[in-house]
């Protein structure tokens, strides 16, 4: 019976161990693959290519839809970054989804807005809309009050009501860089078979905003920010851009993603879940491989959308259990997916990934934890060897935080001071004492909870935007 | 390990953890160091580059009003490329004399010399790179480079900047041929694309004045068989965007070719709503009831060019099943004067909900605008 015993145990330690493996491997291949990418892309994307597109035809027109709930916050200056954008025709769809504060009236207000009954071609469903505003000073403008929905709901409503064949989604909270949708865009017009976009979404938190345009960047002050700060660079820069690599990128940020209308539509819309973001790629995804449509969907790793994260930790907790959730009730929805090779890379590889790193993630890594103290405690495993084990780890993960921070830098130089550069590499190399293990728990939690469809009360802040000068 | 199994002997497992926690320890010194040098090194750099800069903005300033000025040749790469950018974004807002006295110092300062330098390169990168600042120099000596480039690349970004620096100084049709022969490749690039090299195309062929060979040149494309129908329709739209009035004739003469694909009369349409004419409102008026929706609703859109006599015509079309043909035609009446207007007025009351929602819509937007 020990003998037993311990042949369970071993199997059990070198199944956590393999997947210990996996997870890193996977995010140091990610890092050097994303290199090579993210360098060719650097190099051929020069600001004349930019400028030039805003002074000719090369464009297509496009409008940008902000679902907003309860954002009187952050709305105002989110709306001024949006409208001082440089794009050569676009126009911005404010979807007021039944709201309990005072967004609406600061948009009247700030704006000044006029109701006007205009006729909608409704082709995708959602909640009925109660009211329909212009702005007097931004023929550009418009509003869209409607009954509480969701998210996806609004994004529904703001399709329906867009005039142009591409339309980006952003969020209330997020402020994009002013070329932002020129680099974004500029691959529907390059490339025939592309059909979704998304950018690298990064921490407003400390930086400085004039007019709703972030002027300097800085670290955020908070530790927790800080962490976060370290995530979105090495989630969006090399997890990213290397599925984008291997053809398989499932999710674009629903803070910063342009799709084509058409597409979208095809697929009925958005779906009414937590996760919408991921969602809609994945169906679009699976909505082509059926129908055998060339297409591409594609991660562009310069333009920046700048989103505020969570500055207390039950908001953060509440967003991560929320990311969590919507991820698995998509893998479920998409299963048919699963290692199917119709769907080709995205559900051999990618789709898989998701499952077993992302989703099942949590739930190894919390079983890894748990059993290295207990094994420890029982005497099962040598002390020598869970210390050597645990700084192997430890050094791994900071290996990976650390080449992403200098391959943000390498490419981007975004942080202009060496003391932010230093200050993020500090919080990379901490991030594994007690940061991940909270965000683990916090995601086991919701491995059990993903039939729950809320999204939790997240406490917004308001976007300090400092006068022009 | 457990007691009672061991896959590898625990005194040589352990030296090998200490070997990778030795290695992986230098490894993150060394990225650390990495970042801050790097970071340390690439805002030295820029600022190297500002400063280029800030010296030879007014050094070439001051060559363009007194040519016997003496500029110093840039010695170094970086120099160059700083310098090669400076005369890229001047050439963009300047014309005339000033243009060629800076083409020539794009080539008396070696910029185009190190770019055909780069273009030989093995890395794509670089010769993507090299093609595009050459062809932002638009420089007419290189043509012959270009369709050089054109017949041996592999690569399809190099071969769009290749052609998209061709197009900027275009003035032949051995030049349209080898643009054509690119685009004609259905997978290559996209519509807007081919539409903007045309744009380029014809403002080249413009500033020659060369606009009637042109349209000679368009009119052969009409019935050229190895030319993709979705390339002459984008050869029009170009046409409309940069309002070449001359093509007017051969616009029509499209039309009437290609009169059962939807798809190219839009694009008459539109050019033709941009150029205006009278010709242009007879084919307005005869697709105001054309089967296809997205030709009615992009005629519908143009309908406010003719005159208001049409204005009964459109009445109907406020009926009509599809939306966007019953807002753009709202749009047109609104734009028609006094006979739109009365025309709305009077179907703001209709027993038709759809057109009455579309007509009180238009009537109300123009009393805000107003």
């Amino acid at each position: 019976m020990p003998d037993i015993l311990n042949l369970v145990l071993l199997i059990f330690q070198v199944v956590i161990l393999l997947y210990f493996i996996l997870i890193n491997g996977t995010y140091t291949f990610f890092t050097l693959v994303s290199l090579k990418d993210v360098k060719r892309h650097s190099v051929m994307v020069t600001s004349q290519n930019i400028k030039n597109i805003l002074s000719g035809i090369f464009y297509k027109p496009l409008s940008i839809i902000v679902p907003a709930y309860n954002e009187e916050a952050t709305i105002v200056a989110n709306v001024r970054s949006l409208l001082a954008l440089h794009y050569p025709e676009f126009e911005v769809i404010i979807v007021n989804d039944g709201s309990k504060d005072r967004t609406l009236d600061r948009l009247i207000n700030e704006f000044r807005l006029i109701r006007i009954d205009k006729p909608l071609r409704i082709v995708l469903a959602h909640q009925p809309i109660t009211g329909h505003y212009l702005s007097l000073d931004y023929p550009q403008l418009t509003v869209i009050q409607k009954e509480n929905g969701g998210k996806a709901d609004a994004l529904n409503a703001g399709i329906n009501a867009s005039n142009f064949p591409l339309f980006c989604c952003i969020d209330a909270d997020s402020l994009l860089e002013n070329d932002a949708l020129l680099r974004a865009s500029r691959l529907f017009v390059e490339d025939r078979e592309v059909i979704a976009t998304g950018g690298i979404v990064m921490v407003l938190n400390g930086c400085r905003v004039q007019e709703g345009t972030v002027t300097e960047v800085r670290t955020p002050k908070k530790s927790l920010e800080c962490f976060q700060a370290v995530e979105y660079i090495r989630g969006f820069l090399s997890g990213r851009t290397s599925w984008n690599f291997l053809g398989s990128l499932l999710i674009i940020s629903g803070a910063f993603g342009i799709f084509r209308k058409d597409m979208v539509m095809a697929i009925n819309g958005y779906r009414k879940t937590v996760g919408e973001d991921m969602d809609i790629v994945v169906r679009l995804h699976r909505h082509c491989k059926d129908n055998r449509i060339k297409y591409k969907i594609v991660f562009v790793p310069d333009p920046v959308c700048w989103t505020q994260v969570p500055n207390d930790l039950n908001s953060l907790l509440k967003q991560r259990n929320r990311w969590h959730r919507g991820l698995i009730d998509c893998l479920w929805v998409n299963r048919v997916m699963f290692l199917n090779p119709v769907y080709g890379t995205v559900g051999v590889f990618g789709y898989p990934y998701f499952l077993f790193v992302e989703a099942l993630g949590p739930l190894v890594e919390f079983t890894g934890y748990l059993s290295f103290i207990v094994f420890y405690l029982f005497g099962v495993i040598s002390r020598d060897f869970a210390l050597l084990f645990f700084v192997i780890a430890l050094l791994w993960g900071m290996w990976i935080n650390i080449g992403s921070i200098l391959l943000d830098n390498l490419l981007y130089r975004r942080y202009k001071g060496i003391g932010d550069i230093i200050k993020l590499c500090l919080y990379g190399l901490i991030e594994f004492l007690g940061y991940r293990q909270l965000i683990v728990m916090e995601r086991l939690l919701a491995t059990f909870q993903f039939w729950k469809k809320g999204w939790g009360k997240i406490k917004r802040q308001e976007i300090p935007s400092e006068p022009g000068r | 390990m457990p007691h009672g199994y061991h896959l590898i002997d625990p005194y040589l497992l352990k030296r090998i953890l200490i070997g990778i926690i030795y290695f992986m320890s230098a490894s993150v010194v060394c990225l650390f160091v990495s970042v801050i040098v790097h970071k340390a090194y690439t805002e030295s750099m820029e600022n190297l580059i500002n400063k280029i800069k800030a010296t030879y903005i007014p050094m070439i300033s001051r060559k363009l009003i007194d040519d016997s000025y003496e500029l110093r040749r840039p010695a170094r790469k970086v120099e160059t490329e700083a310098v090669a950018d400076i005369l890229i974004d001047m050439l963009a807002s300047i014309s005339g004399d000033m243009e060629k006295q800076l083409k020539r110092l794009a080539s008396g300062l070696g910029i185009v010399e190190h770019y055909r330098k780069m273009a030989g390169s093995k890395a794509s990168t670089r010769r993507f790179v090299a093609m595009e600042k050459l062809g932002f120099l638009r420089l007419p000596e290189l043509k012959p480079f270009y369709h050089e480039v054109l017949r041996t690349e592999g690569n399809s970004g190099v071969i769009a900047r290749t052609v998209l620096a061709l197009s900027l100084i275009a003035d032949s049709e051995e030049d349209i041929r080898a643009i054509n022969d690119v685009v004609k490749n259905p997978l290559f690039m996209s519509s807007k694309f081919t539409e903007y090299l045309y744009t380029n195309v014809i403002k080249s062929f413009r500033n020659h004045t060369l606009e009637d060979t042109f349209v000679g040149l368009l009119a052969r494309i009409e019935t050229a068989p190895d030319i993709p129908v979705l390339v002459k329709r984008d050869i029009i739209e170009a046409c409309g965007s940069e309002a070449l009035y001359q093509a007017r004739g051969v616009i029509i003469h499209f039309f009437d070719t290609f009169r059962d694909l939807p798809e190219m009369k839009i694009a008459c349409i539109r050019a033709l709503g941009k150029l205006g004419g009278e010709e242009a409102c007879v084919i307005i008026k005869s697709c105001l009831g054309d089967g296809d929706w997205r030709v009615r609703a992009v005629d519908a859109k143009n309908a406010h060019l003719c005159p208001d006599d049409i204005a009964a015509r459109l009445a109907e079309s406020l009926h009509d099943e599809n939306y966007y043909v019953r807002i753009n035609t709202a749009i047109s009446l609104s734009r028609l004067g006094h006979a739109g207007i009365e025309m709305l007025q009077k179907a703001s009351n209709s027993g038709d909900r759809f057109t009455r929602d579309v007509s009180q819509y238009i009537l109300r937007d123009m009393e805000i605008r107003a």
